[in-house]
């Protein structure tokens, strides 16, 4: 089909583009839940402000995050702790 | 913005009863690893999983109209709450509603509930209803930027999709997530899952869809399917699918998706489909400069060809592209979505579509977006929307 056809080749100049922004050197854990929050989460939503929930809450909605998203279990929990700084 | 929150906090669990619920779900993948987690758990009640819930979701008004037809008019409201319940911090339930206001009645729907094992480094294991990982349109109202879905989607709860192509896709099984470490610089990762699968056995209220409503029109022979939890499973085969995903730290997202299954009560006639997906959506200070995504779906269903009856396949597809960019608390959005006809036999599964979406965003907070989009229909009556969602 000619609109997969199409949308196949996009994907692939996509895919080569996206490959000149990795990310070189290696974070910190508070440095990586930082930037995990911000180039992950705002990837399909708005960010929402830490101080819009509470510290206990977090990890359960990073978690419920995590069940969309491409997260490995430590990314996760460095986010959670990350926001859980934010709002102490 | 605080958003209304209940936290319930549990005394310790009751193993016993933990273990009989495992063994009555649905999914016994999800009940062994239920049962692993348990198992591997601290002996001690001083020493068990702490259970904490967080009452979450979103909710919206609307209003819809249509300008060329008799100015047709309608205001709406919908409440979508949706439960987290965390058992130590590898478990998580899950569950959320749609409260819709419809014609004066008040429709109910389970959207999805779910358990999750995330005790895993790399792997994810879901049991239970959930949405299944086919494209990328989603169903929250503040986090998509128009208020109505493009053409390939209809939010019709798993009942069949009449002026589109596919509802959003609910259904109840097991699903498994892997990540892969491949490519640098992008995050790769395969899903996996095993579900209920569609239906031809669609007949609500005492209501065929499939019969048509005028007998001397053309009809088509393949006939219209109800998708999830939705319609009660009618054969003993499942819908077998599997998403490929990877994301760059640049902002790209490249998505491929598909999905076979058995939808009649004999388990011969199949359907089958395939996704691909693409997101743009580079970084700027944390914030994305723009958002490009579009979809191409490609679906393909066997009917029996009533005149030389034989077994026949009808393809069909469509796709849309939609750009929108953020100025401030401003955001214009435009989509551009294309139905092409199907035809089954005498008459069309797919009716042809065109329709081109001009739109509007006022974000009051990061989760309260005011929504307003006129969409032209190059084939049909022109509507006009305004939504103001609210997510807590």
């Amino acid at each position: 089909m000619k609109t997969i056809q199409v949308l196949s080749g996009i994907a692939a100049v996509a895919l080569l583009a996206g490959c000149a922004s990795a990310q070189i050197g290696q974070d910190t854990t508070a440095d990586l839940g930082a930037r995990l929050w911000s180039n992950t989460c705002s990837r399909c939503h708005n960010l929402r402000a830490a101080p819009e929930f509470a510290a206990h809450q977090w990890p359960i909605i990073v978690n419920h995050m995590r069940t969309h998203q491409d997260l490995t279990k430590s990314e996760a929990e460095a986010i959670a702790a990350y926001l859980v700084r934010l709002t102490e | 913005m605080k958003g209304k929150v209940v936290y319930v906090q549990h005394p310790p669990i009751d193993r016993e009863a933990g273990r009989r619920g495992a063994r009555r779900t649905a999914a016994p993948l999800a009940a062994l690893v239920m049962s692993g987690a348990i198992l591997t758990s601290p002996a001690s009640a001083q020493d068990a999983p702490l259970v904490r819930g967080l009452l979450t979701g979103y909710g919206a008004v609307s209003y819809s109209a249509e300008p060329n037809n008799g100015y047709a008019n309608n205001f709406t409201a919908t409440l979508s709450p949706l439960l987290l319940q965390q058992v130590g911090s590898d478990i998580l339930f899950e569950a959320e509603m749609d409260f819709e206001l419809e014609e004066a009645t008040t429709e109910i729907h389970l959207e999805h509930a779910q358990i999750h094992y995330l005790g895993f480094e790399n792997l994810q294991i879901t049991a239970g209803m959930f949405h299944v990982p086919f494209g990328i349109w989603s169903h929250a109202t503040w986090i998509n930027r128009m208020p109505t879905a493009p053409l390939l989607y209809q939010d019709t709860h798993g009942a069949p999709a009449n002026e589109a192509l596919l509802p959003i896709l609910f259904d109840v099984g097991v699903m498994a997530r892997l990540r892969l470490p491949l490519f640098d610089g992008w995050t790769t990762s395969a899903d996996v899952w095993v579900s209920q699968g569609p239906s031809d056995e669609i007949e609500e209220h005492g209501h065929d869809p499939a019969e048509p409503t005028d007998p001397t029109e053309p009809h088509s022979d393949a006939a219209p399917l109800g998708y999830g939890a939705t319609f009660e499973d009618n054969n003993s085969d499942k819908m077998v699918g599997l998403r490929l995903r990877s994301v760059s730290q640049g902002g790209v997202t490249v998505q491929a998706s598909g999905f076979r299954a058995k939808y009649d009560h004999d388990s011969e006639l199949g359907v089958y489909g395939m996704n691909l997906s693409l997101i743009l959506s580079p970084l700027s200070g944390g914030q994305p400069l723009f958002d490009l995504r579009g979809e191409g779906i490609l679906l393909g269903q066997e009917f029996l060809d009533d005149v030389e009856n034989v077994i026949e396949t009808v393809n069909s597809g469509g796709y849309y592209v939609q750009l929108s960019k953020r100025f401030e608390s401003l955001e214009p959005v435009a989509r551009w979505s294309q139905l092409p006809q199907a035809i089954a036999g005498e008459g069309p599964l797919v009716e042809g579509r065109r329709q081109i979406a001009i739109g509007l965003n006022y974000w009051f907070a990061s989760s309260v977006p005011l929504k307003a989009a006129y969409n032209i229909e190059l084939d049909g009556t022109d509507a006009l929307f305004i939504e103001w969602s609210v997510g807590f």
